[in-house]
């Protein structure tokens, strides 16, 4: 006779199709991403690794079935993911972006430079995954900056570079006036000599000590001139380094800006398309892959 | 003449020696025969000298040319007994012998002087004999060796040793002379003219006489690296490169190993780095290399026809002038 007092449990059977069901479904997900893999189907696989992201940006792709909570299982892979799928993607991106160098800093890691001249930036770092650039923040506003300043014909740092240069020349000046300051100091000094010998009424004891007053004011401001004189040539070669500085990242800009306009005539048209890698991207593996279909 | 009595010594048969004091008469007899002697080998001597300044100025042998000048330029022709008044200059023989050299290989191009006035030798170049000329000039310190100087400018263009088998050109002299000086006053052809023939005599010394020849500056050879003085990368310095080359409408480039590069035409490259990085020695000095798709061009080349490359290295030679032999150049 049964225990009548024990709860009621559910059925084991029932128990045991649900978790057999959970477990095909997870095997039959990564069978799937393994045969994708084998076969070399990258687009077969960033639809696995992210369903959601690929129904929603991929506006042709039907409905997917998979669970997205499957794509869990491989999140410890992403690196080695990441490095599968950068093979094709850089290829891509090489011909698409041919001003973006990538260097590789670790397993399916990468960085990449504006360019192949001296002197070239670090622009940022490619996330295969999201088929996205994290671009340097900092280098991206100056580029961005120097698009905005072309309607002005100016570069990014010209105010400045002009600015230093005046400041220079200025300096320079002061350099070159060192004899003419000398000769009005010594004027100064012998006219305050000639004051202080001077023998006057009481009356006019005063009015003398206010020209006294007058030049020796007049004096130690020239002295004052000097020491900034005395600093003026560090100052200056300080100064020409930094339009050293200045001067080549304006020329690093100008040849970002050229390659920019070269490949994508604008630099909106350059943001517009960064927006839409990941679908552009898809699109051209479907069409690769259409390609090779019909081959066979 | 020696007024002391001398004495003699006889050396005797059985092996003892006696020494006494000779009569005068016989004394004089002796002094005159020494005399005689020494009057003959001053006159031998200066024979010989004749003859290497015959073989110096005839011979169609360049081992006969070397050695006959070799000769002459440690000649001591005057003695006690007799004293040439008119004579050549050790640095004479130098210039004469360059000469010679260049002849024997049917190169005219170089034409020996003499100058009335200055009593010396001299070598112009058509084409440049109006802004000055060259002859040698010993060095004081290396046996065998002089330098081959522009009068005006006083210019060192190449050390000769003869005992070190060397000939070394000094990149110094060579940038402002032929660089900076010229510039001015003449068109490259001309001036190519002169490097070349300076080239070809330090080719003649190579191949005739097998002396290591640097040709520093003017090395042609896709390999040559010109060593700068500045030992590590001048950043400053290829920095500003960018910008003036950027201006002047070239790109400097960056290598994959971390060189500079400068592509100037189809088939004209310059390469800022170390040697290490430029021709795979083990050698981390910062170096320049040319190359060019016929092999014929060397920094100097570069410097003279490209403004903004001459500009920009005449502004920057405190760090990046060419190294010379230490040894022979200060």
């Amino acid at each position: 006779m049964a225990n009548t007092n024990e709860f009621v449990l559910s059925d084991h059977d029932t128990a045991t199709s649900a978790v057999i069901k959970a477990v095909v479904s997870k095997s039959r997900y990564l069978e799937t991403l393994h045969a994708a893999l084998k076969d070399q189907d990258d687009r077969l696989v960033y639809q696995l690794i992210d369903s959601e992201k690929y129904a929603r940006e991929v506006q042709q792709a039907r409905h997917i079935s998979a669970d997205p909570s499957n794509e869990a299982l491989v999140e410890d892979l992403h690196d080695k993911l990441s490095a599968f799928l950068s093979k094709k993607l850089i290829t891509f991106l090489r011909k698409n972006y041919p001003f973006f160098y990538f260097e590789e800093i670790g397993e399916g890691q990468y960085q990449f430079y504006f360019g192949n001249w001296w002197g070239r930036r670090l622009f940022g770092t490619l996330d295969v995954l999201n088929v996205s650039f994290n671009f340097d923040e900092v280098e991206y506003h100056k580029l961005a900056r120097t698009f905005e300043l072309e309607t002005q014909q100016k570069r990014l740092n010209s105010d400045q570079i002009e600015q230093i240069s005046v400041e220079n020349d200025q300096l320079q000046e002061l350099i070159d006036s060192q004899d003419k300051r000398d000769e009005e100091k010594a004027n100064l000094r012998s006219q305050i000599k000639q004051i202080s010998q001077e023998k006057v009424m009481p009356w006019e004891a005063n009015r003398q000590k206010e020209e006294k007053q007058n030049l020796i004011d007049q004096l130690s401001k020239l002295t004052e001139v000097d020491e900034t004189s005395n600093n003026a040539y560090q100052q200056i070669r300080q100064n020409e380094s930094r339009i050293l500085e200045l001067s080549k990242e304006d020329t690093l800009l100008s040849y970002e800006k050229q390659s920019i306009v070269a490949k994508f005539g604008s630099f909106e048209n350059f943001e517009a398309k960064n927006q839409v890698l990941y679908r552009d991207y898809i699109a051209n593996l479907v069409t690769i892959q259409g390609q090779v279909n019909a081959d066979e | 003449m020696n007024k002391e009595q001398s004495k003699t010594v006889i050396f005797q048969p059985d092996g003892s020696v006696d020494t006494f004091k000779q009569e005068s008469v016989v004394s004089t007899s002796s002094r005159l025969q020494n005399y005689n002697e020494q009057l003959k080998d001053s006159l031998n001597s200066g024979i010989a000298f004749t003859e290497l300044l015959d073989r110096l100025i005839n011979t169609s042998d360049p081992h006969e040319l070397l050695d006959s000048a070799m000769q002459l330029i440690s000649y001591r022709l005057n003695s006690a007994f007799l004293v040439f008044p008119q004579q050549y200059s050790r640095s004479d023989f130098y210039l004469i012998f360059l000469s010679r050299l260049l002849q024997q290989h049917n190169s005219d191009q170089l034409i020996l002087q003499s100058s009335e006035h200055n009593h010396e030798l001299y070598q112009e170049f058509p084409g440049i004999n109006n802004q000055g000329y060259f002859v040698f000039q010993v060095d004081p310190v290396n046996e065998g060796g002089a330098y081959y100087v522009e009068k005006q400018n006083g210019a060192q263009l190449f050390y000769l040793n003869f005992a070190k088998h060397i000939v070394k050109f000094n990149a110094a002299a060579i940038t402002s002379l032929l660089v900076e000086n010229y510039h001015e006053k003449f068109v490259y052809p001309t001036v190519r003219k002169f490097v070349l023939l300076l080239i070809k005599m330090g080719k003649f010394f190579k191949e005739d006489f097998g002396f290591d020849v640097d040709f520093n500056i003017l090395d042609q050879s896709n390999s040559a690296v010109y060593a700068i003085i500045k030992s590590d990368i001048p950043q400053e310095a290829l920095d500003k490169l960018f910008v003036v080359a950027s201006r002047a409408g070239y790109m400097l480039q960056t290598g994959p190993k971390g060189e500079a590069i400068l592509d100037l035409k189809s088939g004209l490259v310059v390469t800022f780095g170390t040697e290490h990085q430029l021709i795979g020695n083990k050698k981390e000095q910062w170096a320049i290399n040319v190359k060019d798709r016929e092999a014929t061009l060397s920094w100097f080349d570069l410097l003279f026809n490209y403004d903004f490359i001459r500009d920009w290295y005449l502004d920057n030679i405190n760090t990046l002038e060419i190294q010379v032999d230490p040894r022979y150049f200060n």
